[in-house]
């Protein structure tokens, strides 16, 4: 069996995600990545599976299924999200706040239950979630969306915590506005709002995102967890 | 899959918890051994460790392209439920009809 560490990567068809899977087999990683839709990522070391993360059986099969294939997982990016069009909590429709928790909070719950069991047997790895500013920031309009993401903060705290004896670590990145389809569903009104909240005062890149997820992947990060890394944004 | 086969790859588990220090020494297995309860010798992380253990070496047992087995501590509950603790004979008990659903 090779030798190669193994990433799993959620949400992995465009925006953040494609680029951290390119990013991982670029560091000489296996990548097993998934999303709704095909990827547009053909290589020798990527595995796609197409599922929606807020399918229980679906990830946990994904996330099986990659560890009997390559026989070790020792990364886990949960990237995958979905960030509805901004509404007052108000105005939120009760569809739209269930398929935001469905995505950013039971699909990370799924794949890091999973991930995490098999960690805790290897008694190694590392785990970053990705999370956002709008779970710092409590802008008007995104009251389901951060509040799924403080959620996840929130789950990769106590995961933290949890595996820490085990040598597992696990981190968020708090991501601003990252130009990619999710934030232009936001709008321009708040895409333009979000920037001018920024201590940076100007969107991040995809290559920076990894540029962080891969130091906390790293060994350099191996002391570092239950950590929320914001990037562009003092808090 | 048999009790009896049941019974001995928990022990092979046991045996991999106490060579990786997991648990303080080697135990027998019994029926009766606590997994879950007042008198477990297992902390929370050596009982997840067991359970993925046991998961790999029930896995081996099953055909080559058999997707991997899992113990679900829900159903686990369901089928024994209103007990303080939770034994290595119903855990047995409950393997060897998940095994056979699996089949």
């Amino acid at each position: 069996m090779p030798d190669e560490p193994v990433a799993l990567i959620t949400g992995t068809s465009k925006g953040i995600g494609l680029g951290l899977a390119r990013y991982f087999l670029a560091q000489g990683y296996r990548v097993a990545g998934c999303s709704r839709s095909e990827s547009p990522l053909v290589t020798e070391n990527y595995l796609h599976t197409p599922l929606s993360v807020a399918d229980e059986q679906a990830t946990a099969a994904w996330v099986r299924g990659t560890r009997q294939r390559w026989g070790r997982v020792d990364v886990l990016v949960c990237n995958a999200g979905f960030a509805p069009a901004t509404h007052l909590l108000a105005m939120t429709d009760r569809q739209v706040w269930d398929a935001v928790v469905r995505t950013n909070v039971d699909g990370a719950f799924f794949a890091l239950r999973e991930v995490a069991r098999i960690m805790t047997k290897q008694r190694a790895g590392r785990i970053v979630t990705i999370t956002s500013m709008a779970a710092a920031l409590h802008l008007e309009g995104t009251g389901a969306y951060a509040a799924s993401k403080a959620a996840l903060v929130e789950m990769t705290k106590v995961l933290a915590r949890e595996l820490a004896s085990s040598n597992v670590t696990c981190n968020a990145v708090g991501v601003s506005m990252v130009m990619t389809d999710a934030a232009d569903a936001l709008g321009e009104t708040v895409r333009a709002r979000a920037v001018e909240k920024l201590t940076l005062k100007r969107p991040l890149t995809v290559d920076e995102v990894c540029g962080v997820v891969g130091f906390l992947c790293s060994d350099a990060a191996r002391t570092v967890t239950g950590q929320v890394i914001q990037m562009g944004l003092v808090t | 899959m048999k009790r009896e086969h049941v019974l001995q790859l928990i022990q092979e588990c046991f045996d991999t918890l106490a060579s990786s220090d997991l648990i303080k020494e080697k135990v027998h297995v019994d029926g009766q051994t606590q997994l879950l309860g007042p008198n477990s010798l297992l902390d929370s992380i050596a009982f997840v460790t067991f359970m993925v253990e046991l998961e790999d070496r029930i896995t081996q047992t099953l055909e080559p392209d058999a997707p991997m087995f899992s113990l679900s501590i829900g159903d686990i509950h369901d089928f024994n439920p209103d007990k303080a603790a939770l034994t290595t004979g119903t855990l047995a008990d409950f393997t060897v009809r998940a095994t056979s659903a699996h089949a």
